[in-house]
């Protein structure tokens, strides 16, 4: 069972890690939400950047440095047409999605926050869109309100509601795709109530941007996060979205070369957004190798990729239905990419060792979402997440391993 | 197929039931963050030996594991003796090598993997937070 890709192989094919002569031959990957792996388009992309390509950008007067400057500024537009921005003026290159929200935090909250305003996400963020904000909460006395899970393990929409009645939350901030779970939030629905009832919305969009494509236009937001290195491109570079008209109210988050304007020994103007925020000597090797990635992505493009997850999706939700002592836990109405779940009798990360063990590679833990699984009143899960390269296999392999595991322990620790 | 990690006498060991101690002299309790597992340690003391080791854990087959090595080496112990102890067997447990360290040796027979050293530290991390708080309360 594998869906047909027109003119091209699987693309399995196109990430070295899975090389059946490789030293990783075998390998079951199934932590794609943690970080995807990279196909030899991106990987080459960057090699062939530093090896031919490589100057600093947007100050050197040779053709190198105006190369490298068209190159990087090509990716800013090449992201904004991946989000379906306005302007490539509100894609700004950040390390990841946890420091586009602490700069949200940062530089928007701090000017835009007081005492006796709120904050809202939800019980289903990931602890870099928690965090942020209790800090925020304890220097300038703001309220963070937090949407309650829903039983179906989805956003309880009536607590999301109330919470926003009394006109107090001046943002709205919350996860496109739980990472602990795989529930898709109705992010649209969401923003709409949120926007309507005067706040702004930030969306962390990291586990979706692989999975689905994002028009932040449609949506509505005005802020959009998320990591270069889960859309299978390089570690250490990720994008904030934001609507041009909040970005130009808001300060920068971190100061020095190539995001000012003139510095004088009394006085300091900053440039317009992007570059206000965006200080210092970049990832440029990063940022080359994200637009390889987005350039990936859109060869394969959505129809398949959507349908190859939604295959697999069915299929693996069959195949861990019938692992006894398995337990899912619940994505709310929709899922996608991720199945987190315990076995009776085994603690997740001995599951993961012995996983490991048999060439299946996961995550074990709290998956950065310790509140969201103590609602669950769990500390930790088995997480499995997909990306394009998974095959249904992949999941056989996966409940036989925890069968085995199952084998282990079930008579020595009952 | 390293499975060899869970070896009997490590299953064994996770398996074993272990006690808190009714009046302990010290009690320390250390988290892991990663997955929420905790350790709570209980030590008797007198004239700087232990003179009994209790405790629980809520935790992987490895940390169960360690704390039922711990609360078999702990008593007879000098106080003075265990922080050279943790010492040698944190970084005995970081290379892999094995024999190094009276605490914890049965686990040493084998390499632990990087990601689950946590796991078997975490009832050593609990009993030098023991050891910290009884220095703490003997110099106030």
């Amino acid at each position: 069972m594998s869906l047909v890709l027109h003119n091209r192989p699987h693309p399995k094919a196109d990430f070295p890690i899975f090389d059946p002569a490789g030293p990783n031959a075998g390998l079951t990957y199934l932590d794609s939400g943690a970080s995807a792996q990279k196909p030899t388009q991106v990987i080459e992309a960057v090699s062939r950047f530093y090896a031919t390509g490589y100057a600093n950008i947007h100050r050197g007067v040779y053709k190198l440095s105006a190369t490298a400057t068209d190159a990087y500024e090509g990716v800013r537009a090449q992201v904004a047409t991946f989000l379906n921005a306005a302007s490539e003026q509100e894609i700004i290159f950040v390390r990841g999605a946890t420091e586009g929200l602490n700069l949200i935090a940062h530089s928007w909250g701090q000017t835009h926050l007081q005492a006796g305003d709120a904050v809202l996400i939800t019980a289903l963020e990931h602890h870099a869109n928690i965090v942020p904000w209790q800090i925020l909460r304890d220097q300038k006395g703001i309220e963070l309100r937090v949407a309650a899970l829903a039983e179906d393990g989805g956003v309880d929409r009536a607590d999301f509601t109330a919470k926003l009645a009394d006109g107090k939350v001046k943002l709205a901030t919350f996860t496109h795709i739980a990472n602990a779970t795989g529930a898709v939030l109705p992010v649209a629905e969401l923003t709409a109530e949120a926007k309507a009832a005067g706040a702004l919305v930030a969306i962390d969009g990291c586990q979706a941007v692989a999975h689905r494509p994002v028009d932040v236009q449609a949506l509505g937001c005005d802020f959009y996060v998320f990591s270069a290195h889960k859309l299978y491109g390089p570690t250490g570079i990720g994008i904030l979205y934001g609507r041009l008209a909040v970005l130009e109210t808001m300060q920068p988050y971190q100061t020095g070369g190539d995001m000012v304007a003139t510095v004088r020994f009394d006085k300091t103007e900053f440039l317009d957004p992007p570059q206000r925020f965006e200080a210092g000597t970049p990832d440029i090797a990063g940022v080359i190798g994200l637009g390889a990635a987005i350039d990936y992505v859109g060869s394969l493009g959505w129809p398949w990729i959507e349908a190859h997850e939604k295959a697999l999706l069915a299929y693996g939700e069959a195949v861990l239905a019938k692992v006894p002592g398995l337990t899912l836990l619940p994505a709310g109405p929709h899922r996608s990419g991720i199945f987190s779940f315990t076995v009776d009798g085994v603690h997740p990360h001995d599951l993961g060792t012995i996983l490991d063990h048999h060439n299946v590679a996961i995550r074990a833990g709290s998956h950065c979402a310790q509140p969201l699984l103590n609602e669950f009143g769990l500390t930790a899960t088995v997480r499995a997440s997909l990306g394009l390269y998974n095959e249904p296999e992949d999941f056989d392999r996966l409940a036989e391993a925890v069968r085995a595991a199952q084998r282990m322990f079930t008579p020595k620790r009952a | 197929m390293s499975e060899a990690l869970y070896s009997d006498k490590i299953l064994a060991l996770a398996a074993r039931k272990v006690a808190r101690l009714p009046k302990p002299d010290v009690t320390a309790v250390r988290n892991n963050p990663l997955c929420g597992d905790r350790v709570t340690l209980d030590l008797a003391i007198a004239e700087g030996i232990v003179t009994a080791a209790g405790g629980e854990a809520r935790g992987c087959a490895l940390c169960c594991a360690g704390l039922a090595v711990l609360l078999d080496d702990l008593p007879g112990q000098t106080l003075e003796s265990l922080p050279a102890q943790i010492e040698t067997a944190r970084r005995s447990i970081a290379m892999g090598v094995s024999g190094l360290a009276v605490v914890l040796s049965v686990l040493q027979e084998r390499p632990i993997p990087r990601p689950r050293q946590k796991c078997v530290l975490l009832p050593l991390e609990a009993l030098q937070e023991a050891l910290s708080s009884l220095s703490t309360n003997t110099h106030e």
